[in-house]
């Protein structure tokens, strides 16, 4: 999520944190705050955030392509650790097998096969 | 190199006795693993305070959780030994990786999960097992040769004719228990661990998992879960043991219910397969049933229990060639665990039947469930096999494919007593299974869900049946 205002990158979880701080009726509520400035908007659908945002992760890269990772989402612990067996980490060199109907991926001669959930976790950018 | 003084003091603050190097348990103490955290906790709160403050100093100053810190640090190690001692050599995978494609692809996928299933399971297991090698032992070794035998060999020296049936009567130790465990439960269960012991050793079933994933995502488990279902259809006894192999408790128990309600074991399912051979439709509207069940009280279950969502991660190792020698050793010492485990409470079933039938009250239980059987357009006869299914159901098959011999069921009748036999109660060993595994509350309340819903779809698709007037 980024703020309109402000333009910082956040975390929605640490925008609850910054709701839970700022006002008593936090829970239930559709608009988002920054935890930096504090302003509050409404969030962005799904689609329209998956529409605009760069490709850059192993999710969306198309079959075939050989990528190197970027970065990995470090707030599931359980998902990390996950990711951290299969030797995934930052500066890994993948290769995308295939995304129907796993998505298949291919470490040195390794092949490992995760759902969309963690490869969205996996952030990547292609090799020239 | 914050990481190592942080270690250092953790390491230096330990005090108890952990049958492993203290480094090694504080490392893991700062990974906050959390077994270890309350293994240290129960033997030195007091040093694990202190620990848990260099940690929470240590979290402070670093990016991200520890762990992945550390493995970036350890890769990086492995890369620089890895660079001065290995010279990389790559090997032509291609035809591996051409034939891994045709496993993996959607289309061809399901194509070979087709042929593997109509060859290795029906044709090798239902027609090969459950036809020829059980006809073989049950008609000419039983039928001619060992019963006869038995029999004569007990008239000559027992007298007295109770005791006599126990051993040779109708329902004997010998004549039924021994029979039905070696001459059908045996072949099927051989036949069937063969079959699973060569696509195991293959690699298929990583690739098995890979492309189920999306579907076991609807019912609450993950691809992860394919192999104890695959399992489930050798013994669910087994299987149900296999689901500690999933990450979640949630996961587990959908495992659990959907292994003990529609997933037949391969006794169950070479009796079942036998007895509609001959029945086209029959067998299409039973394994319709079967599998609507499965998925639709897996996707109920997935709704309805609370918990986290399961996620998928897998190593798909390369494809090989299975090797004579161990599939024949793997098959060995699961069909004698298996066998061990059968055998004895068949032939405690054979004394328990036959102390119930001395007693009158055999006669008395089918009586109360003839009204029951009749619900589901059942002659009575058939109560006899359902009392036989709660013991073993595999138990309740056999015996359902005698009375298919002898010719007293109609296509809709068999479909109705097949489809309530699969999800039937699971057989005691399964039951105790469930409650060492899941507890007892929720293994009875397996049970008695089971129950009751086995008995209410046979009476729907008896109905429903009869209704639109379908003969099979």
């Amino acid at each position: 999520m980024r703020c309109p205002m402000c333009g910082l990158e956040y975390d929605l979880k640490k925008a609850e944190a910054a709701c839970e701080a700022a006002c008593p009726l936090w829970k239930k509520c559709d608009l988002v705050r920054c935890p930096n400035c504090f302003y509050e908007t409404v969030l962005e659908p799904a689609w329209f955030r998956r529409l605009f945002a760069p490709p850059c992760s192993l999710a969306d890269l198309p079959p075939g392509r050989q990528a190197q990772v970027s970065r990995i989402e470090t707030d599931d612990r359980d998902a990390l650790r996950k990711i951290i067996a299969m030797g995934v980490l930052p500066e890994t060199k993948i290769l995308l097998v295939q995304k129907f109907p796993g998505i298949v991926f291919e470490i040195g001669s390794a092949r490992f096969s995760v759902d969309e959930e963690l490869a969205r976790r996996i952030h990547v950018r292609e090799n020239p | 190199m914050r990481f190592d003084s942080a270690l250092g003091s953790a390491e230096g603050l330990l005090k108890g006795e952990y049958g492993a190097p203290r480094r090694f348990i504080a490392s893991l103490l700062i990974q906050e693993d959390p077994e270890i955290t309350d293994l240290v906790r129960r033997q030195e709160p007091g040093n694990l305070a202190e620990i848990e403050k260099i940690i929470r100093e240590l979290k402070n100053h670093s990016e991200g959780p520890v762990e992945y810190q550390q493995a970036i640090r350890r890769r990086g190690q492995a890369a620089r030994i890895a660079a001065g001692a290995v010279l990389p050599n790559r090997v032509d995978e291609n035809f591996g990786h051409r034939f891994d494609f045709i496993l993996m692809n959607p289309l061809s996928g399901g194509l070979v999960l087709a042929l593997i299933l109509y060859f290795g399971i029906y044709q090798f297991v239902g027609v090969l097992g459950a036809g020829v090698a059980v006809d073989f032992l049950e008609d000419t070794v039983f039928g001619k040769i060992l019963n006869p035998r038995m029999v004569g060999f007990f008239a000559k020296t027992v007298p007295w004719a109770p005791l006599r049936d126990l051993f040779t009567g109708e329902y004997g130790v010998l004549t039924l228990g021994l029979r039905y465990a070696v001459s059908l439960i045996l072949p099927i269960v051989t036949f069937f661990f063969l079959v699973f012991s060569v696509i195991e050793d293959t690699g298929y079933l990583p690739r098995l998992a890979m492309l189920l994933d999306r579907i076991f995502k609807r019912i609450g488990l993950s691809g992860r879960a394919v192999i104890p279902m695959v399992l489930g259809f050798g013994c669910a006894t087994m299987a149900t043991l296999v689901t500690r192999t999933l990450p979640t408790r949630r996961e587990r128990l959908i495992a659990t219910l959907l292994l003990s309600l529609a997933v037949p074991c391969s006794a169950q399912l070479g009796v079942i397969l036998a007895i509609l051979a001959g029945r086209p439709k029959a067998m299409m509207v039973w394994a319709g049933v079967v599998g609507f069940v499965f998925l639709a009280v897996g996707s109920l279950a997935a709704r309805i229990l609370p918990g986290q969502k399961p996620s998928f991660y897998m190593e798909l190792p390369p494809l090989r060639l299975p090797q004579l020698g161990n599939v024949l050793i793997k098959t060995y010492s699961r069909v004698r665990w298996y066998f061990l485990e059968v055998l004895p409470l068949f032939l405690l079933v054979s004394v328990l039947i036959w102390a119930g039938q001395l007693t009158g009250l055999f006669d008395r239980v089918i009586g109360a469930l003839r009204a029951p059987v009749a619900w589901i357009g059942l002659p009575s006869e058939a109560a006899k096999v359902f009392l036989f299914g709660f013991f073993r159901r595999d138990y309740g098959a056999a015996g359902l494919y005698d009375l298919e011999k002898a010719g007293a069921l109609d296509g809709r009748q068999l479909v109705v007593a097949c489809v309530a036999l699969t999800l039937f109660l699971p057989c005691v060993a399964q039951f105790l299974i469930n409650i060492k595994e899941r507890g007892w509350k929720t293994g009875i309340a397996i049970s008695l869900f089971i129950l009751c819903f086995a008995f209410g779809t046979a009476v729907l698709v008896n109905a429903g049946l009869t209704g639109l007037g379908v003969s099979l």
